[in-house]
């Protein structure tokens, strides 16, 4: 291993060995990974390019360095969206475990709130009927490890421990297969809590929260989630886990809210808004790049919408679908389009 | 293409060249109106490396310093003489549009 610590200093004198230790602090701005890489070739370039005697690095250069660094973690890790996905494949059927895990811990106190036979369907992955005819569910008020003891929460909960493992163990076609099962079980289950009526007002939804489902089946289709096993890191998992916590603790609160007679139904939308900024925000922060970003974004953005919709059916006038539908759909429609570029890329010979 | 794409290219077009190298002889061909800064080459560097349009040549230490030198690949060239030639069709076409009263005369024939 030559790491960057493992680099010899030239003895050129106290100015030299002083700029040198200024521009290798400007240099933690990159990502640890690029510093192993290229962080020593880098320092070389830019005491090559010092003046005799200089001690500070030079303005220009410095602001160079911000604006690289920045870009190169907006950017993300290398290999583009092929990366991505792979770690979005890998990365979301563990997202829908976590969920699952956090919603069993839950007291059940919190949980005799209405909305948890929906909430449970919030996860994503499979969420094909949730929204089908809001507000004709019966009630479960079941909740925390009370959940064990319902088979629907069961199938649920093993579809994606199923879909998670079989990702892992890179066994994509399983994982296909284990994902199509899972949600036609789900879609079957919402089917019956709501007596069939499956051609509801919330088709729509049905239809854009697929679109997420099927953003995973893309991402396995495309991408193989073995490529990401090497890629994955603690800053991963400390995403997942957060955004996991985040859309739990913001439907609690949303149910919580909806027992009270005076919720401003507003407040759904707001916060649900908020929970997509920081799925958006969250991977760009810990330096996975826009991509990966966006990607999250796609994943938390329909629990946003799912709640909005159990729960403020007034609001759902035409400008409000417009806001609610339009990003996902976009993320939905760029992914199949990308799906097929990159099939139609790859089948003429990627480089290298 | 971006300018300092075409310029780094255009650096490696003539053979492998470490870093500093790149700075300095981007320098020279875009006759000192392009500043190549550290930050910029190696965010270029590395989508260029991604993009598969160079590849690292060799690595060599000089005075106790790593120096890593870049070629381009096969795909680089063909992408750097397509944009060159699409650059050279349009500064003809504009010089040609300011300088001649018709079309024709100072593209030479054919």
């Amino acid at each position: 291993m030559s790491a960057a610590g493992g680099f010899p200093t030239p003895p050129r004198g106290a100015a030299d060995a002083e700029l040198e230790r200024r521009y290798r602090r400007l240099l933690r701005l990159y990502s640890r990974e690029f510093q192993a890489r290229r962080g020593t070739e880098v320092l070389g370039v830019l005491m090559a390019s010092a003046r005799d005697g200089q001690t500070r690095p030079a303005l220009g250069d410095a602001a160079d360095i911000v604006r690289g660094s920045l870009l190169m973690r907006l950017r993300g890790p290398r290999g583009g969206w092929a990366s991505a996905l792979a770690l979005f494949a890998l990365i979301a059927p563990l997202f829908l475990v976590l969920t699952d895990i956090l919603q069993v811990t839950v007291p059940a106190e919190w949980a005799r709130a209405p909305g948890l036979a929906e909430r449970f369907h919030l996860q994503v992955t499979v969420p094909a009927g949730w929204a089908l005819a809001p507000g004709r569910v019966e009630r479960l008020h079941a909740g925390g490890t009370q959940l064990l003891s319902h088979p629907g929460f069961l199938v649920l909960v093993g579809g994606h421990v199923i879909v998670a493992a079989a990702v892992f163990a890179g066994l994509r076609r399983t994982a296909l297969a284990a994902l199509l099962v899972a949600a036609v079980v789900d879609f079957g289950h919402w089917a019956h809590l709501t007596s069939f009526n499956v051609l509801g007002p919330g088709l729509t939804v049905v239809l854009l929260t697929g679109a997420v489902f099927l953003l995973e089946v893309f991402a396995l289709a495309v991408a193989d989630p073995r490529a990401a096993r090497r890629l994955v890191t603690g800053r991963h998992a400390v995403t997942v886990l957060l955004l996991a916590a985040a859309v739990q603790a913001w439907s609690f609160a949303a149910d919580a809210s909806a027992e009270s007679p005076r919720s401003p139904a507003n407040a759904y939308l707001v916060t649900g808004f908020i929970l997509a900024a920081i799925a958006l925000a969250l991977p760009l922060v810990l330096g996975l790049g826009w991509r990966f970003s966006l990607l999250s974004a796609a994943v938390c953005y329909p629990c946003a919408l799912g709640v909005a919709f159990i729960y403020m059916p007034p609001l759902l006038i035409v400008p409000t679908k417009v806001a609610l539908y339009l990003p996902p759909l976009l993320v939905a429609c760029w992914s199949a389009a990308w799906t097929v570029r990159g099939a139609v890329t790859r089948r003429g010979g990627a480089p290298g | 293409m971006q300018e300092t794409t075409f310029l780094i290219l255009t650096a490696l077009a003539e053979g492998p060249q470490h870093g500093y190298g790149i700075i300095q002889d981007v320098g020279r061909i875009s006759d000192s109106r392009v500043t190549l800064r550290a930050g910029t080459l190696y965010g270029a560097l590395e989508r260029l490396d991604d993009d598969g349009l160079i590849g690292v040549d060799r690595e060599e230490i000089v005075d106790r310093r790593l120096r890593r030198y870049y070629r381009l690949t096969d795909e680089g060239s063909a992408r750097l003489a397509e944009e060159a030639g699409r650059l050279q069709t349009s500064a003809a076409i504009a010089l040609r549009r300011l300088g001649a009263p018709r079309p024709g005369l100072a593209g030479g024939a054919a």
